[in-house]
Formats: C-alpha cells, sequence, structure tokens
C-alpha cells in the first residue's frame, strides 16, 4: 500500500514537469506585432519606409509647430478659451522647464525619426536585393529622413538657451555645427542613392537650408543653385484622418490654444492678396481681443509643407543679396510671389527678403532658424530658450549629459 | 436550461422516494445562553443524511430504517460563527431525539480558513497570518454595493483605494509593502477556484478613469473572502503569489430544515442615494459654486433574491440581483443584473462535486473627468470662467457607456478513493466582454477636435481558464507524527483580443452607427494569448497537534514569444506551535500560537519581454509602416522576493483576541522598466530589465474585544492597526524614474516605491524693474538636486469597528477607517492656480503688480506693492513657494480618519414568532446603512483616496480633476422565505 501511494504521488508530478513546457509555449501567435529580424528582408522594405515616412508625418509638422511658437510667429495664450496647456506657455515665452511634456514628447519622437531612418539604411546593407528599386526607394529615404532628423535636432533643440545641438543614441551631446554636417553627409548619401531628379532637387534644397542654418551662405549656393525649381511639387509630410497634423490639432481647426501673431493679419490688411499664402481666422479671447490663427492647414489631413520651390527661390535671393551667388534676387523673389498671383516688387534688399520669407514660410517652421542664425532679432530676453531644450528624460538616461 | 432542472429535481425528492420505512432523528439547537440557533447543519455524516434547524433552532431528518444496524456513528452539528459539535449516537431503528448546545466562536479561531493553495485549517493551528472578511455576517447588518466596499479596511496589512467616485471605477490594493518592483503589484483574485480577470479597462478615455472588472461581482452572493498576504503564505501559488492571493467564496447551498425539505428563500430590499461628501469652496475656487452645482443625488435601487436548500446529497443555492446605481455626477450610472447557480453534489461516499456559475450583464456610464477637455469638472474647477472649453447644454450630451457580459463558472471534484487520499480537480473559466461607445452627437460644439460627431468603439474580449489539480495523502510518521503530502499543479491560459475603431462627421445625428460616420479617424486591433503552468508539492506536519511544519516547493514556467520558456522555483516553509498546551502559562490564556514562516515568489517577465525589439503597423498619410511597439532584453529573468512573517495569534479570557503579524520581504531581480535615452529612439516602452532590488517590512495587528455577551446586549470590538515601510536598494544602471504629473515621483535607489522627489523653491526671481519674474519662475535647485517631500502611501493605516447588539434586536455597526504619514499632489488647485481660478493666488498676483496674469479676477481692492521694498520682496518669497511651479508647494498631507460605514438594524424575527406569523415569514430584518458618513483630513482637495491617473500604474494620490467619493446610504428590508 505504501508503495501506491508514493507512486500516486510522484506519477502526475513526473507528467506535469514534462508537460509543462510544451504547453506554455504552444500559444497562439501574435496578430499585431512583428520581431525585428523578420523585417530584414527585401519583401518588407516598403512596409519599413512607410513607417519611416509615417514617424516624419507625425514628427515635422509638431515640431515646425513648436518652432514657430517659439519664434516670434506664433503666441499662445489663456485668454483663448480653448487654450489649456501651460507647456505651450513655457514655449511661447522662451522660459521652458526641463520636463515641459509637450517638448519632452516631441524630442522622444524624433529620437524615434532618427533610429527609424538610421535603421532603414542598416537593414538595406543587410539584405542582399533582387530589385534594385526597393533598394534605392531603402537607401534614398533612409538617408533623407536621417538627414532630416539630424537637421530638427540641430535647429529645433540645444543643451542651453544658446547652445543648439542634440544627442544621438545617448551619445555626447553634438552641437548644432557638427550635426548639420552629419545631416549634410546623409543628404548626400540620399542624392548618391537616387537619379530620379526631382528627388534630388528636393535633397539639394535641403542641403542648401541646412548650410542656411549653419550660416554658412558660400556652401549653400551651389545646392541651392541645383534645388528645387518653379513648378516642383512640394516636399511634403503626408497626413490623414487618421494621424493628423500638429497644426490642425494645436493651433488651428482642431482647436486653438496656438494662435498667430498679429503682423499677419497687417499683411492681409496692407495687401489683401496676401490672403493666397497667409491663411488666417480669427477668435475672441475672454478679455474681448481679437487673436488670429492659421488656416494655411484646413483639415487633419492636411500635408505639411517641408520645403518648396519657393523657399528655394527665396534662399538663391538671399544668397545673391549676400554676395554669395550670382543672378536676379529680385526677379527670384518675384516668381514666388507671381506664385500666388501677388504683385511684383520693385526693389528687394535682405530686410524685404526676411519679409517675404515670414510670409511665404508662414507656418512652416523656418522663422525660428531665420532668428536664430541672426536674420531676423531675437524677440525675447536675451536669457530666453531660443531652442527647445533636450529633456530631463534624456539627460537623466544619457550618461553622456550628467552635469551638463 | 429545462434540461437541467428534471435531474436535479428528481435527485431532490428521490432520497424521499425510495425511504420507505423510516425513523427520526431531531433534538434542538440552542447558543450557551439559550437562544435557539436557526440554520445550524446537523447531519450524520457516515449515512449522509442531516438537515437544517429551523425558526425555532429544531431540527429533524428522517433515516431509512434499514440502515440502522446498531451501529454508532456521530451526530454532529455545525454553524458559522460557532464551535462545531459531535455526539455519538446509536442506531437502533427507533427515533433519536438530541439536543445540542453549542459554544461561540467569538473570535473564529476554529473556523477553517485557506493557508494555501492545498491547505485549509483553523487559525488555532495555522503557520501563517490567516485573515478573513466574514462577508455573509456583515451583510446581515450593512449594505454593500460592491467588493470593493466590503474588503477595505477590514484586513489587516490589506489597503484598498479607489480610484475616483465614478461608479464602477477602478480600485488599487497595497498589500502590506506593496510587493516587488514588477507588475502592477495587485493580489491575484480567484472567485470559487477561477481566477479572475482583475483588469482595470479603460478603452477610450475618460481623463484617467477605468472601470473595474471586478465591480461586476454581486456583493451579495459572497459569502467569505479569505487573504494570503505574501508570499511565506502564497508562495504555493508561485508566480501568482508575490502581491498576495484573495480568495473569495460565494454562498453555497445549505441543508434545508424539516421534513419537507423547503427552501429558504431570502429577498431584500435596498433603496438608497449617493451624493458628494466634499464641497468646493469658494476660498479656494472661484468657481466653486459652479463645480458645486454639477453633483446631484443620485438613486440606487436594489432587488436581490437568493434561494437555499438542498439535502444531504445534494445543495444549491441560486441567486438573482438587479441594481441600478446613479452616481454624483451626470451621466454616471450603473445597471447591473447578475444571476447565480452553486451546486454541491455528494453522490457517492468520498465524492463531492461542486458548481459555480454566474453571469452579469452591466451596463456602466461613466462622466468624462480628470485630464480631459470633456470632463466637468475640469470645465469647472481649473477655469476663473466656467465651460470655457466645452459648453454645459453639450457636455451633457456626451454619451460614454460600456456594457458588460462576463460569465464566471468553475466546477470542481473532490475525490477520496481511500481513506486517507484525496485527490482534487478543478476547471475555471472567466470569460468577458466588455463593450464601450462613447458618442459626440453631430450638431453639438465640442471644440474643433470633433467636428460634426464622433463615434468611438472599444470592444475587449478576454477569456481565461483556469485548471487545478492535486492529490493529497495523509499518513503517520513514527507512530507519531501526522503528515499530509501534497502534489499538484496550476495551469492558466488567458486569450485575450480588443477592437477598436473611431468614425467622425455625421450629417445626421438621427443614425448613430459607424456606417454613417463620413470618415473613420482611427482603427487597430489587438490580440494576445498567454499561459502559465505550475507544479508544487507541499508537505504538512503536525505533531501532538502542537507542533506544526510545512514545506513546499514550486516550479513555474510561463509562455514567452521568441525565447525559451523562463521557469523558476520557489520554496516555502514555515513552523508554528501551540504553546497555550504547555502547563506554565496561566489559566486565562485560551490560545498562544507563536508561528513563522519563509517564503518565495516573484514575477515572470511579460511573455514578449525577452523580444529585444517588437514593430507594429502604424497607418497615416504614407499607408501602413512599421513603428516601434516595444522594447525587450533578451537577458530577462524572473524575479524573487522572499518573505520572512514572524507572528503569534492569542486569545485571553475567552474574549480577548490578539493576532500580530511581522514580515519582512526582500525583492531582488525585480524587473525594473528602463526608460531609455529618447535619442536612442527605443522609448515607446520601457525596457525591462532586472536590476531592482527593494525592502518591504511593516506589521499588522489585529486586536479584537468581547467584553460582554448575552441574550439582550452583546459588544464586539475590533482594531487593526498596519505600519509598513518600504525601500529601493539598488537600481543597478538603470536610471531613477519619474512619473506623474510633472514628474513628482520617482522609484529610485534610498527611496520608497513612488515618493515624491522634486526640485525646491529656493526664492522668487526678479525682473530687472524688480518685480516678481513670473515668465520665468521661481528660482529653484538644479534639476539634478531633488528632496525628499514624502510618500503617496500611507505608512501607518487601520481601522475600528463597533458591533453593538442591544435590546436583543437591534444592531449597531460602525467602522472607521484612518491613514498616515502620506501626501497628496493637488494638481487641481495648482492648475486652476495657473489659470486665475484661486484666490489667494490671484491676491498675489495682484499685490506683486503681476495683474495682467488675472485679467478680471485680481482683487484690485488690494493696494499694490512697490517693487523693491521690504513689504514686496516678502510677499514674493511667499508667493515664490506658493507658484505652481513650486511642485513640492502643492504637495499636501493626506492624513485621514474616515466614519466609513454606519449601520442601525432590527431584527424582527421575535416579532414574527410571537405574531405566530414565522409558517409565512421566516425573518424580518430592516436597517439604515450609510457608508463614507463623515471624514476628517488635513487635505484641502476633494478626496484623499483617489487617483487621477486610475488604478494601475507608477503614480498615485494625484489629485487632477477626480471625481470625489460619494457618501452612500441606504434603507433595506430584507425577508427570510
Amino acid at each position: 500500500m505504501k508503495k501506491i501511494k508514493y507512486l500516486l504521488l510522484v506519477l502526475p508530478l513526473l507528467f506535469f514537469i514534462s508537460a509543462c513546457e510544451d504547453y506554455i509555449t504552444d500559444v497562439n501567435p501574435l496578430i499585431d506585432v512583428v520581431q525585428d529580424n523578420l523585417l530584414t528582408s527585401e519583401s518588407q522594405t516598403e512596409f519599413v519606409v512607410r513607417g519611416v515616412q509615417q514617424r516624419f508625418s507625425v514628427v515635422a509638422s509638431q515640431i515646425a509647430c513648436q518652432m514657430d511658437l517659439l519664434s516670434d510667429q506664433m503666441g499662445y495664450t489663456s485668454d483663448i478659451a480653448s487654450a489649456s496647456f501651460p507647456t505651450f506657455e513655457e514655449i511661447d515665452k522662451g522660459a521652458i522647464v526641463l520636463n515641459n511634456a509637450t517638448t519632452t514628447t516631441t524630442y522622444r519622437q524624433l529620437g524615434e525619426l532618427r533610429f527609424f531612418a538610421d535603421d532603414l539604411v542598416k537593414r538595406a546593407g543587410q539584405i542582399t536585393f533582387t530589385n534594385t528599386a526597393l533598394q534605392t526607394l531603402a537607401l534614398y529615404n533612409g538617408n533623407l529622413y536621417a538627414g532630416i532628423a539630424r537637421f530638427y535636432l540641430a535647429t529645433a533643440f540645444g543643451l542651453n538657451q544658446n547652445q543648439p545641438g542634440g544627442t544621438i543614441d545617448a551619445g555626447p551631446f553634438i552641437p548644432a555645427a557638427t550635426m548639420l554636417d552629419q545631416a549634410i553627409e546623409k543628404y548626400n548619401a540620399a542624392l548618391n542613392a537616387t537619379t530620379d531628379a526631382y528627388s534630388r532637387r528636393v535633397v539639394n534644397s535641403l542641403i542648401a537650408k541646412a548650410y542656411f542654418a549653419k550660416g554658412q551662405y558660400a556652401q549653400a549656393a551651389t545646392f541651392a543653385a541645383n534645388g528645387m525649381a518653379s513648378g516642383d511639387a512640394n516636399f511634403n509630410a503626408l497626413n490623414n484622418d487618421v494621424s493628423n497634423i500638429y497644426y490642425w490639432g494645436f493651433a488651428g481647426a482642431g482647436r486653438v490654444q496656438i494662435h498667430v501673431a498679429d503682423r499677419f493679419n497687417g499683411y492681409i490688411t496692407a495687401d489683401s492678396k496676401e490672403t493666397a499664402r497667409i491663411k488666417i481666422s480669427s477668435v475672441k479671447g475672454t478679455s474681448g481681443r481679437t487673436y488670429y490663427w492659421q488656416t494655411k492647414y484646413p483639415d487633419k489631413g492636411s500635408a505639411f509643407v517641408m520645403m518648396t520651390w519657393r523657399e528655394n527661390n527665396l534662399m538663391r535671393a538671399e544668397l545673391i543679396l549676400r554676395g554669395n551667388a550670382t543672378g536676379d534676387a529680385l526677379a527670384l523673389v518675384n516668381a514666388v510671389r507671381a506664385a500666388s498671383s501677388l504683385n511684383n516688387l520693385t526693389t528687394v534688399d535682405l530686410n524685404a527678403l526676411m519679409v517675404e520669407r515670414d510670409k511665404e514660410m508662414f507656418c512652416q517652421g523656418t522663422r525660428l532658424i531665420d532668428q536664430n542664425r541672426g536674420a531676423i532679432p531675437w524677440h525675447l530676453a536675451a536669457t530666453t530658450w531660443r531652442y527647445m531644450p533636450i529633456p530631463q528624460t534624456e539627460r537623466d538616461a544619457n550618461p553622456n549629459l550628467k552635469g551638463l | 436550461m429545462k434540461r437541467l432542472i428534471l435531474p436535479l429535481l428528481l435527485i431532490l425528492i428521490l432520497p424521499t422516494l425510495i425511504m420507505g420505512q423510516t425513523f427520526r432523528v431531531m433534538g434542538k439547537v440552542t447558543d450557551a445562553r439559550g437562544e435557539q440557533l436557526i440554520g445550524a447543519n446537523v447531519f450524520i455524516k457516515a449515512l449522509n443524511a442531516g438537515a437544517a434547524t429551523d425558526v425555532e433552532g429544531k431540527y429533524l431528518f428522517e433515516v431509512p430504517r434499514n440502515q440502522a444496524t446498531g451501529q454508532t456513528v456521530a451526530l454532529t452539528v455545525s454553524f458559522v460563527g460557532y464551535k462545531s459539535k459531535s455526539v455519538n449516537i446509536t442506531l437502533t431503528g427507533n427515533s433519536i431525539s438530541q439536543d445540542f448546545v453549542l459554544e461561540e466562536d467569538i473570535f473564529q479561531s476554529e473556523t477553517v480558513v485557506v493557508t494555501g493553495i492545498a491547505s485549509k485549517t483553523s487559525k488555532a493551528v495555522a503557520e501563517v497570518a490567516v485573515a478573513r472578511v466574514a462577508a455573509a455576517d456583515l451583510q446581515q447588518v450593512n449594505a454593500y454595493g460592491g467588493l470593493s466596499q466590503m474588503i477595505g479596511g477590514k484586513v489587516a496589512g490589506v489597503q484598498l483605494t479607489t480610484a475616483s467616485g465614478n461608479v464602477g471605477s477602478g480600485w488599487r490594493f497595497w498589500v502590506r509593502g506593496g510587493g516587488g518592483l514588477n507588475g502592477d503589484g495587485q493580489p491575484t483574485i480567484y472567485v470559487d477556484g477561477v481566477r479572475m480577470d482583475n483588469s482595470e479597462v479603460v478603452g477610450y478615455a475618460a481623463g484617467g478613469q477605468g472601470t473595474s472588472l471586478l465591480t461586476n461581482l454581486n456583493a451579495n452572493d459572497i459569502d467569505k473572502i479569505e487573504f494570503l498576504k505574501g508570499p511565506a503564505a502564497a508562495s504555493m501559488y508561485g508566480v501568482n503569489g508575490s502581491n498576495g492571493v484573495v480568495l473569495i467564496t460565494t454562498k453555497a447551498g445549505k441543508l434545508s430544515a424539516g421534513l419537507s425539505q423547503a427552501m429558504s428563500i431570502d429577498y431584500r430590499f435596498n433603496y438608497g442615494y449617493n451624493e458628494k461628501i466634499y464641497t468646493y469652496s469658494k476660498d479656494q475656487f472661484l468657481s466653486a459654486d459652479d463645480a458645486n452645482r454639477q453633483f446631484r443625488v443620485g438613486p440606487i435601487r436594489e432587488h436581490f433574491l437568493s434561494a437555499a436548500g438542498g439535502n444531504p446529497t445534494l445543495r444549491y443555492y441560486t441567486s438573482f440581483e438587479s441594481r441600478d446605481e446613479t452616481g454624483i455626477m451626470p451621466m454616471s450610472s450603473q445597471t447591473r443584473n447578475s444571476v447565480r447557480l452553486n451546486l454541491t453534489a455528494f453522490p457517492t461516499e468520498g465524492l463531492s462535486i461542486k458548481v459555480s456559475s454566474n453571469y452579469v450583464n452591466n451596463k456602466i456610464n461613466r462622466p468624462s473627468n480628470d485630464n480631459i477637455i470633456y470632463g466637468f469638472i475640469g470645465n469647472t474647477i481649473f477655469r476663473a470662467v466656467s465651460f470655457g472649453w466645452v459648453k454645459e447644454p453639450d457636455l451633457l450630451t456626451i454619451q460614454d457607456g460600456a456594457t458588460i457580459n462576463q460569465f464566471i463558472g468553475s466546477a470542481s471534484v473532490t475525490y477520496r478513493p481511500i481513506k486517507d487520499l484525496e485527490i482534487y480537480g478543478g476547471i475555471g473559466v472567466d470569460n468577458s466582454d466588455y463593450y464601450q461607445q462613447r458618442y459626440f452627437p453631430p450638431g453639438r460644439n465640442f471644440g474643433g477636435l470633433i467636428q460634426r460627431g464622433q463615434k468611438s468603439v472599444f470592444d475587449r474580449k478576454n477569456k481565461q481558464f483556469t485548471y487545478d489539480f492535486n492529490a493529497s495523502y495523509s499518513y503517520n510518521l513514527f507512530d507519531m507524527i501526522d503528515v499530509r503530502s501534497t502534489v499538484g499543479s496550476q495551469i492558466f491560459d488567458r486569450t485575450w483580443r480588443t477592437t477598436f475603431y473611431q468614425g467622425e462627421q455625421f450629417n445626421s445625428d438621427l443614425i448613430t452607427n459607424m456606417g454613417a460616420a463620413g470618415t473613420i479617424t482611427g482603427y487597430g486591433e489587438g490580440f494576445l494569448n498567454e499561459k502559465q503552468a505550475g507544479i508544487y508539492t507541499e508537505h504538512s506536519l503536525s505533531y501532538l497537534n502542537q507542533y506544526f511544519l510545512t514545506l513546499g516547493l514550486r516550479k513555474d514556467y510561463a509562455s514567452a514569444i521568441g525565447e525559451d520558456a523562463p521557469s523558476i522555483t520557489y520554496p516555502k516553509a514555515s513552523f508554528a506551535v501551540r504553546l497555550d498546551k504547555y502547563d506554565f502559562l496561566p489559566e486565562f490564556v485560551n490560545l498562544l500560537k507563536l508561528r513563522v514562516a519563509y517564503g518565495e515568489s516573484g514575477f515572470l517577465p511579460g511573455s514578449q519581454d525577452a523580444i529585444p525589439l517588437l514593430w507594429r503597423a502604424e497607418t497615416g498619410g504614407y499607408g501602413a509602416g512599421a513603428v516601434l511597439s516595444a522594447i525587450g532584453n533578451a537577458a530577462i529573468q524572473p524575479e524573487r522576493i522572499k518573505e520572512v512573517e514572524l507572528g503569534f495569534d492569542t486569545e485571553l479570557f475567552n474574549n480577548v483576541s490578539l493576532e500580530f503579524t511581522y514580515y519582512i520581504q526582500n525583492a531582488s531581480n525585480s524587473i525594473v522598466g528602463m526608460v531609455n535615452a529618447p535619442s536612442t529612439g527605443k522609448t515607446i516602452t520601457n525596457q525591462p530589465y532586472n536590476v531592482g532590488k527593494l525592502e518591504n517590512s511593516g506589521f499588522e495587528t489585529l486586536l479584537q474585544y468581547s467584553p460582554f455577551n448575552s441574550i439582550d446586549y452583546s459588544l464586539n470590538l475590533s482594531l487593526i492597526w498596519n505600519y509598513q515601510k518600504n525601500k529601493v536598494t539598488d537600481m543597478g544602471i538603470a536610471p531613477p524614474q519619474y512619473f506623474g504629473f510633472n514628474s513628482v515621483q520617482t522609484i529610485q535607489n534610498g527611496l520608497p516605491k513612488a515618493q515624491y522627489y522634486v526640485q525646491k523653491v529656493t526664492g522668487p526671481r526678479y525682473t530687472s524693474a524688480g518685480l516678481y519674474d513670473h515668465t520665468n519662475g521661481p528660482l529653484k535647485t538644479a534639476s539634478t538636486e531633488r528632496y525628499d517631500f514624502g510618500s503617496p502611501i500611507p505608512d501607518n493605516t487601520g481601522s475600528f469597528s463597533v458591533n453593538f447588539k442591544f435590546l436583543k434586536n437591534f444592531t449597531l455597526y460602525a467602522f472607521a477607517e484612518w491613514a498616515l504619514n502620506f501626501k497628496i499632489y493637488n494638481y487641481t488647485q495648482a492648475f486652476a492656480a495657473r489659470f486665475g481660478n484661486v484666490p489667494e493666488y490671484n491676491k498675489y498676483i495682484w499685490i506683486l503688480g503681476l495683474a495682467e496674469l488675472a485679467p478680471g479676477v485680481a482683487p484690485t481692492s488690494l493696494p499694490k506693492l512697490t517693487p523693491n521694498t521690504a513689504e514686496y520682496k516678502k510677499a514674493a518669497e511667499e508667493f515664490a513657494l506658493l507658484d505652481w511651479r513650486n511642485f513640492a508647494g502643492w504637495i499636501e498631507d493626506g492624513d485621514y480618519l474616515i466614519l466609513r460605514e454606519v449601520s442601525l438594524s432590527y431584527d424582527f424575527t421575535d416579532l414574527l414568532r410571537e405574531l405566530d406569523f414565522t409558517t409565512y415569514l421566516k425573518g424580518l430584518y430592516a436597517g439604515i446603512s450609510v457608508r463614507n458618513v463623515a471624514r476628517t483630513t488635513k487635505y484641502s482637495g476633494a478626496d484623499v483616496e483617489f487617483n487621477s491617473t486610475g488604478g494601475r500604474g507608477n503614480a498615485r494620490a494625484m489629485d487632477f480633476g477626480t471625481l470625489q467619493n460619494p457618501r452612500t446610504v441606504n434603507f433595506w428590508v430584507r425577508l427570510g422565505i
């Protein structure tokens, strides 16, 4: 009897020991996620490219809108009833705490864009392509967006109030000039990856823009000359009803928290034709004051404009006015104006050009760069943030930033 | 259903049909005071015969004469709250009359309680701290809306906080020192052997609040709730036991009284209401009147009908509940219908079968609140001008309703093929469907984010199976040590699926299905299948019924995607000695038992934690593309929590009981979700790392005193006092983690979990004109120089209850809870201050010459101060501390004392007897119960227990536009038929 009882106790135990491991690993496969290594394949390339572009579309308008808010182009006031984000007020005033939730999120998503893009290039290097078009798609887009991510790291963020730049992969702080060099390097790799003429013109414009941000106008000249030309479609970040443009949700028809400077209404008052490119509406504040808000991006699915042939024209005009290129600056500016059915200017100088840039690149995130490259005076106190701070989350988790 | 009824009826009447010639066993059961005991079970186990006592305390059952062969058998009587008693009777075929006088088990030391996965014993011999809520007893004197109300404050070492005052709101346990660092710190909850889905479901968010699926449980069905509080007791639950285990048992059938074996029917009607307990003051908020106006008195109506009965072969319990409850805010309500059938069958000797089944349909509407612009509280409290974001009439049209259908069922078999061998097998299922629809009708103004209406649908289907098997063999070693050896296994299989979609641009409010949406603005699907399996062996030794020792071992496996299944082994050992069995103790010591227990447990990593990177699809303007979904760690290991528990249980003078337990827990290899640097791009989730070490310790005490106990007057007093502390001792390579609004809470070395840890303000900052620099805020210490501002979790908690029976039939019950030494972040008021809604803040704004910051609300009658004067600087110093950017300035003491429950009830049964009405009505009881009667607290905000971020997650005690818990008044009547 004793033997039986021990057998009774031990048998089930033995059975379960052998069965447990098999049982618990027999689970239904996940349907909503995929492991990393499975994406390193030619058949998945387009899927990965679209992911990089999707992150670009999330990041681009978000950064641009916040850069506009920090610049003198947009503002925030709780006088507008639908405004409720204290973090926007900090950005507007350049008094941004390191754990500002808005800028923290933006830096995080920009980090994703940088990683996704670099990761795409890396994957492309590991795949043996049979379809060269897919290889080109991967290398062009990977390098293009890797360059754009670095461009924004250099122009939108900073370690201190007056020290622009960012970090990559928890590495040491990279000053803006070095970061822009990296951006240009990536853009050049994108140029090398494609033979498509339009794509090459877009990249050339972006390289010129990066040199502008560096204040290296001489180096910008060649690229601007080879950049986007009249008739070229805008280089946009695409959105839709599911993934929305930031301006719509925070500075537009979705919810007006961020308004535009009064001068944009002034531009229209001075010349009603400006409504072709300065699209605004108005709202009364609680105090009765009138505020203006952008309708350039009227829908949640509106595409964000990142680069245009018109901006390229204005860069070329500026280079001419600065003596870094030759040509007819006025003609270039007037071509831009004509695109919006505006009357020609009779003269143009750097000041007039900056006004054109202000109007033409309304809500495109370029104003802050213009202010920070010294083309427009800084509108806040000298001690304020001229960039969005590298957030506390990065400072906490990146050992290279300890004590900085 | 019809198919079931016929066999059941047959089983019920079969014994009567086949009896033929019988003899009677009868008598009366009273307590020591001579009071008749109604419903006591009297039975002869050997013959499977018995009955319950009737309203006179009398029992009567018949036994077939052919079963009487002159043998001697035990006639046993058992009754809840009394010590069981057996007498030997000889069966000769003649009727037998046997009366019983039962001794009250005042402190329930003889009551059998769960002490482990396959062990049950009484408190008198348990080697671990036992904890039991006698739910059925509480229902006699009070009315409970749900499980959470029944548990809070009633168990030593267990805190329970509700996330908000929404009806059906989520809630959170804090057991002892809060467990390890992994997971959500919540105990595993079983109902009749079914592992429950204890999720807080959020769906399309209504602020931070989700709905607890446990809100579906009908409190009236619960018989008892037992706790295994830490690894020392729960280690045989393995990875499910690290935060403790809660075992809920619903009511079972009982023997019918008398020969007719009529069923016992219980009907309860409950009418009551919810009302606000806290009123916003105009000293705090300019818009207080608007906020207060949103509250309403919400009626409660509940019908509960149960029937129980049975014979020694089959017992049944069935119930139906219909509950309508309205919350204190518009759009807050619950309609719950619940039906239950529990069966216990004893078809042959040595075999018992239990079936438990419960179906619930629950419709919950919840109001938007918390961190959302569609909330009633936010729209009236955050700004001086109410309804600035969404107008009141528009807010009232928002519909957010969830329909939950849930089936919980279990079946178990206990079989004794031979005398000392017991085999148990059980299967349980918890199958729920949570279907939420949120609707913003077209034609209303919800701001531009929602254009021409919006509808969101979220559907969550969760199905989880629990399988239990164990075999226990009892034997004797060396003829003096009784041993019970158990081997068993436990398997858990869960499948979870969500679907969600959102549409906008409805051109008509007459058609509200998703097909009428002009555009789809969001959609997705989630799926998870996970399994766990554990095997265990446990050996309990008892020597002279005085020394008790248990040793055990459990090995756990869990499913992992993409990696080998992780497994871990946890041991346990416990020992107890009954000192009162020695002669040296004085007579008045009725019980003195020392106990010590050691056990290990811990969380396993999540099923996807070991995969370095997971990608998902995200759609947008470019179509669907791959974006990161989760960051894992291939080297992840299971956590291990070790717990030592020391304590004693004593009973003195037959009227004092004291239980004391000290525990210390050490968690190692805890999995910390490390926040990667944003520049890595790998931040979509925290990355799991085995780096955490944590120490918890504390004590829990339960003191009970029963000074007098007569037929007409009895008094029972109970005091619970808990102390807990915890500290993170090692974060390894993980940097400090910050969370909560403005990242005011942290997990890092040297501090308790979720401690407030923020910068200090060192003084005001001035502009060049000498004005307070409100743009840049006050001067603060460096972001790396933070200070400890206390814990959101109280270190001292406790409760006190009084149960006073007077004039024989009146019962007054009162229950109070307190918590000390904890802090709440009053972000509601800080936020409102910033937007000009706090008078004190506006005063400083004005006198410091910053009037433009508070247009229209500054107290302009006050004199402005002159910059650079001593007076100005003094005011600036004060305002620097009040400045909303001084986060520490808004962290307030939360200490509280709440008179949680008061009830007065009357038992009309004596009156029924006098009127000779008991033929028609066996019992009649009525009472009034009030919950959250009164509160005194140091905290200035609306509630001391809620949390804006819900009942899960790291952040706690966040007050940000959260709805207060209500005061609830219930009038109830209970009829026994």
